[in-house]
This record gives C-alpha cells, structure tokens and sequence, in this order.
C-alpha cells in the first residue's frame, strides 16, 4: 500500500494532477485556488515533457490549455469565480473542438468580486452550462482531501475518453483543509491512452484540424455530444447513501457542506433518530434516480442544504423528485458564511 | 517549357471566398511557399484567428487549431510549449491580435516564445463588415464612425512596440501591395520562421493588406491609397532582427 501523506487539499489535487499526466499547466493567481498554481509552477518546469506557464490572464490560460491539449498534452487550469466567468469563453471552444481539459474551481463568493470564503455559488453555472452556446462539462463534487486527489487523478482519463472537459468543483474549506491522503503513483508519460485525433498521434498521417463551426457537420456533431451525455445520465452519475437505509428524514447536500453534515447525522443516529443523507458525487452528471427511487411510504421529509442564495443545488433535486410526494425544503446561505454543523444540527431537529 | 508560377504544392485551386483584390490569400500563399523552401509544412502547426483568415477554408493543406477572436498566441503558446520541435504560427487579423486579443499577443512576444505572430493589418475589421481597427487610419471611415485622434485615438504601430521588447528575436512589417513588396515580404517571412526554428525565439510580422471591400477603394486604386495614406503610418522595414 502507498505510503500515506498529509497534505493540503490544494496541494493533494496538483500532485494528483501531476502524477494523473497532466503535462501543462497555465492558470492565473486568485484566492482561493492560488496554492495549485503555486505548486505546480514550483514542479512542472523541471519535470522533463511537462511546462507550467503563469497566463497573464484567466482567459489566456484557458486558451493555452486548449492549445497543449489539441496538440498532444493532458492539459488543466484551475481558477475561482470571476476568472471561471473570464474561461467561459474558452471553455465552450473547447467543447466545440472536443478537446478535453481538466478545469478546477475553487468556489468563492459572488457575485461579481465576492469575497474569498468558500461558496457553493457556481453550481448552475458549472452543472448547467461553462460558457455560451450549450453544452455540459463532466463535473465531480469531491468533500474529502482524498477525494479531491482521486477525483482529478480519474479526470484525465474521463475527458480523454469522452474528449470533454472534466470539472473538479471544490472551494475555499476544501481547498485548505489539511487530511491524510493516499496518492495514486506517478503515470508513465509515454504509456498514456493515444489521442489519435491529435497530431502527434495520428496514424493516418491526415492534418490536425481543431476546428468547429462548419455548419454541414455541426448538428450532426451536436447529435452525437447529446448521445453521450444521455449515456453519462445513464451509466456515470455517482451517489453516496449515508445512512439512508432506514431513513425517515434525508438530507441532500455535495461537497463541503455533505462533509459537514455527516457529523450532525452522526449525531442524531446515536439519539436513535432515522436519518441519513443523499450525497451527489457527480454533480452532472446529476444521481437522479437517488431521489426518483425514493420511497414515499417511508422518507416523511427530504431536505436540501448548500452554500448558494438563491439555491441552486435545490432545483436539481427538486427536478430529480418529479413531484414525488414526500415534502422537500431548503436550507442555505452561502455568501462569505458556511453552513456549521451546529445549525445543520438544528435544522434537522426541527424535523424530527 | 519550364514553368515559372503555379500552385505551390500544399494549396490547391479551390475557389475561396475572399473578395477580389484582397490580400489576405497572398499571406497564405507566402506562409505555404516559406514552410515548403524550409521543409516545415508537415512539421508546421498554424493557430487560426476569427476573421477574413477563415475565407482561406479548405486551399492549403497545413495543420491548423482554430482560435477564437484574439486568442491565438494564447493558444500557439501552448501548442509551443508542448511541441518545441514544431514550427508553431498564428495568423491574426489587427482587430483579433491588436485590440481583442492584444494582451496574448503582447505577453507571447515578451515571454519570447518560440512561436511566429503572422499579424494581418488591414486598418479595419473586416469579417464583420468595416468597424473600426485599432490600426484604422486618422480620418478613415468605418461603420463605426470616421477615426479622430481625439475621441478614437491613434493607429497603434504595433510592430514598433513590439520591436523595444527584449525577448523577440525577429520584429518587421511588410506589404502586400506590388510584386516587390510580395518578394521582400517573403524574405522577411522567411527570416521570422528562421529565427524560431533555428535559434528558438518569437518572431512577429506584420503584412500590410488591401481590403477594397471595406475601405471602398477599387482594388485597382488601392495600390495609390495605400501609397498615399497607409505607408507613411506604417513604414515597412525590420525593427528588430537576430540574424
Ligand atoms: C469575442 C468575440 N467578439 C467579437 C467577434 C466578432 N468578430 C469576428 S471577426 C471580428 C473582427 C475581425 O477583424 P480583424 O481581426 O482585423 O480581421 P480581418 O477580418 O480584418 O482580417 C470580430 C469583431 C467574435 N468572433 N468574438
Ligand atoms: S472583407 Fe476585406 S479582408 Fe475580408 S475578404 Fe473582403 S477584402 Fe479581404
Ligand atoms: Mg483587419
């Protein structure tokens, strides 16, 4: 067994990146998410085949990534709020193109500037669509250090796969938390799955040609996408049931604020009081059996918590139920104020 | 009889759909021939703009990544760092490498990445119907109103900017206008790719080029318009050169 480590969650995540094969690395500095780009600038220049470049702009980086990666490179950045709105642009051009990319977002407080504290805040944006035009990123809700690091580490492979981008969405609190992780080893460069599509690889000898936006093979392109999405609603989403077995009250929560409320659920469980909570790991593709599978005759009350206002988290899960009978309420704040297990405790109380 | 002037190999005869007299194919035409006198053209990556670039769809046969409007050296800057032993291009039009996009473009010559800026300038945004450039000359008309120097500033002499920066190797801006013109634009093309294959350093050229369609000007007259009022803003010539 590897050799277990303690490190920062932001920290965990460039190292896992690293030995996932990630071999560029452009980003911009912005709290939250600055210790990866710190990181890996300290690493990648003096890791042979790899460049890190500090972009002089969230929207350069986006497009460097996009270059490295047509051409051959895993590729990531990894950014916040404001400069995940500045990517938007180059993220749809990626989806277009169909080149694959590993993006992180560190999520802080918006609106607008914010502030620097952890939020939840992105959900719609990320999960719904990253830029304009239509179209949907792969997107993984870690609330663990270790989840984080074996979240982007499988990343590289999925947007390979489905040559997609593959979002990482944590925040503030999981970015700096410090746990023991496990990391997976180092991946051979050489021995990485082909992308015959690139030009390095391509054994028909045909030229790269990264393009979109020819209309005769647009809609038959976008067709296909669709089909693929249809297949990761199918087949990919990824649901934790904690303590759910039983439950007469469900909590539904992701990321950080899932992390929290297990504690308070812990809690309650040893009262005797039946309880659990529903934890989307894939954001979208979104678990929605979790919720349409639910047995009314049983679960009495299902509540939504996030760190977002308005909520957002809320409607999926809403959607999800499709009018199910079981009565579903929401409890969020967000905007620069976590939700403690303290309150989370006393919420679910008033459910009991 | 030996024959003088054809397609060169790498192009082919296809209808594009660029305007009569416009420029813009004779750029694409000198990139091709520079990359084949090299032995690069299979070698060669070329990052592609949003602008009348785009008219040159399908007529040569080099790899291309298409960028959006003014991310171009953002996007050669890592198609760069990830193959150095590739001759890497992007081809911008001013709007896209001057305006939208000039920090990438600046922050690429600065960084001195082995990459070649190909930078059409063309004084007006032409895929988009004749709006303002930021190299629109004082007192030409566009759709969005006559340049005055004070209200809508000055054409930026981007290429003598760039030719003060430490890193580049190659700087220089030439025309697309007479036969002459053509041969020394050629010459300073080939310098540009030279001195990034060779020695490993950016290089920025800028091609003077006609767009009769969105000035107004017969392609017949644009030779004297350009003469007379673009020449004397953007003189041709090497600002800067490491060989
Ligand atoms: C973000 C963004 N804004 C605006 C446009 C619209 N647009 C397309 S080409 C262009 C101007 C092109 O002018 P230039 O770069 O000078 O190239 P030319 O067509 O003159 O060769 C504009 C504004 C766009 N494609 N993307
Ligand atoms: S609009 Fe101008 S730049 Fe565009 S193809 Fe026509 S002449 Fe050339
Ligand atoms: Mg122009």
């Amino acid at each position: 067994m590897a050799k277990k480590e303690v490190m920062q969650g932001n920290e965990a995540l460039a190292e896992s990146a690293l030995r996932a094969g990630c071999r560029f690395f452009a980003g911009y500095p912005i709290t939250p998410q600055t210790e990866i780009t710190e990181y890996l600038a300290a690493k990648m220049n003096d890791m042979p085949d790899r460049a890190f470049v500090q972009g002089e702009s969230e929207l350069a980086s986006i497009n460097m990534v996009y270059g490295a990666s047509g051409s051959g490179a895993r590729a990531m950045t990894a950014t916040a709020g404001q400069g995940l709105a500045l990517m938007a642009e180059g993220m749809s051009q990626l989806a277009d193109a169909q080149v694959p990319a590993v993006i992180v977002d560190v999520q802080r407080g918006g609106p607008g500037n914010g502030g620097t504290a952890p939020s939840q805040g992105d959900y719609n944006f990320v999960t719904k669509s990253l830029g304009h035009g239509g179209f949907h990123a792969f997107v993984f809700g870690p609330s663990t250090v270790q989840e984080t690091a074996d979240m982007v580490y499988e990343a590289f492979d999925i947007a390979d796969e489905y040559r997609c981008v593959v979002m990482i969405m944590t925040d503030g609190m999981l970015g700096h938390l410090i746990e023991s992780v496990e990391l997976k080893p180092y991946r051979d460069l050489k021995a990485l799955p082909p992308r015959p599509w690139t030009e390095k690889g391509n054994p028909e000898g045909r030229k790269l040609q990264i393009c979109g936006g020819q209309p005769d093979i647009e809609l038959e392109k976008a067709r296909r996408i669709e089909k693929i999405y249809e297949k990761w609603e199918r087949e990919l989403a990824r649901v934790e049931h904690f303590m759910t077995d039983d439950a007469e009250v469900i909590l539904a929560a992701w990321g950080t604020v899932a992390r929290t409320a297990k504690t308070a659920i812990r809690k309650l469980r040893a009262e005797g009081h039946k309880i659990g909570l529903i934890r989307p790991i894939t954001i979208y593709p979104f678990p929605v059996a979790a919720f349409a599978e639910l047995d009314e005759k049983r679960v009495r009350h299902l509540i939504t918590m996030e760190n977002a206002t308005p909520a957002q988290f809320h409607l999926d899960v809403k959607a999800a139920l499709g009018g199910k009978p079981i009565p579903l309420s929401t409890y969020h704040r967000g905007m620069g104020s976590e939700l403690s297990v303290e309150e989370i405790e006393e919420q679910l109380r008033g459910l009991l | 009889m030996e024959k003088v002037f054809g397609i060169p190999e790498g192009m082919n005869d296809k209808k594009t759909a660029f305007c009569p007299g416009c420029t813009h194919m004779t750029a694409y035409r000198l990139i091709v021939e520079c990359l084949n006198e090299l032995g690069e053209r299979d070698n060669a990556i070329l990052c592609r703009p949003i602008g009348c670039s785009l008219n040159a769809d399908g007529s040569f046969d080099i790899h291309t990544i298409q960028s959006m409007h003014g991310r171009a050296s953002a996007v050669a800057t890592g198609v760069s760092r990830m193959n150095p032993t590739k001759t890497v291009m992007s081809y911008q039009g001013d709007g896209d490498a001057i305006s939208i996009g000039v920090a990438e473009t600046l922050y690429a010559a600065n960084r001195g990445e082995k990459m070649t800026a190909i930078v059409i300038n063309n004084q007006i945004y032409g895929m988009t119907g004749g709006q303002m450039s930021p190299t629109t000359l004082i007192g030409q008309r566009s759709t969005t109103g006559v340049r005055r120097a004070d209200d809508t500033g000055y054409p930026l002499r981007f290429a003598e900017w760039l030719g003060q920066l430490e890193a580049p190797g190659y700087v220089a801006r030439a025309a697309l206008y007479t036969p002459k013109d053509i041969m020394q634009a050629k010459k300073f093309l080939l310098k540009a790719l030279r001195c990034q294959k060779e020695l490993g350093r950016y290089s920025y050229i800028e091609f003077l080029s006609f767009c009769p369609t969105n000035w107004g000007v017969q392609p017949k007259d644009c030779l004297k318009y350009c003469q007379e009022n673009v020449l004397p803003v953007f003189p041709v010539g090497e600002f800067k050169s490491c060989f």
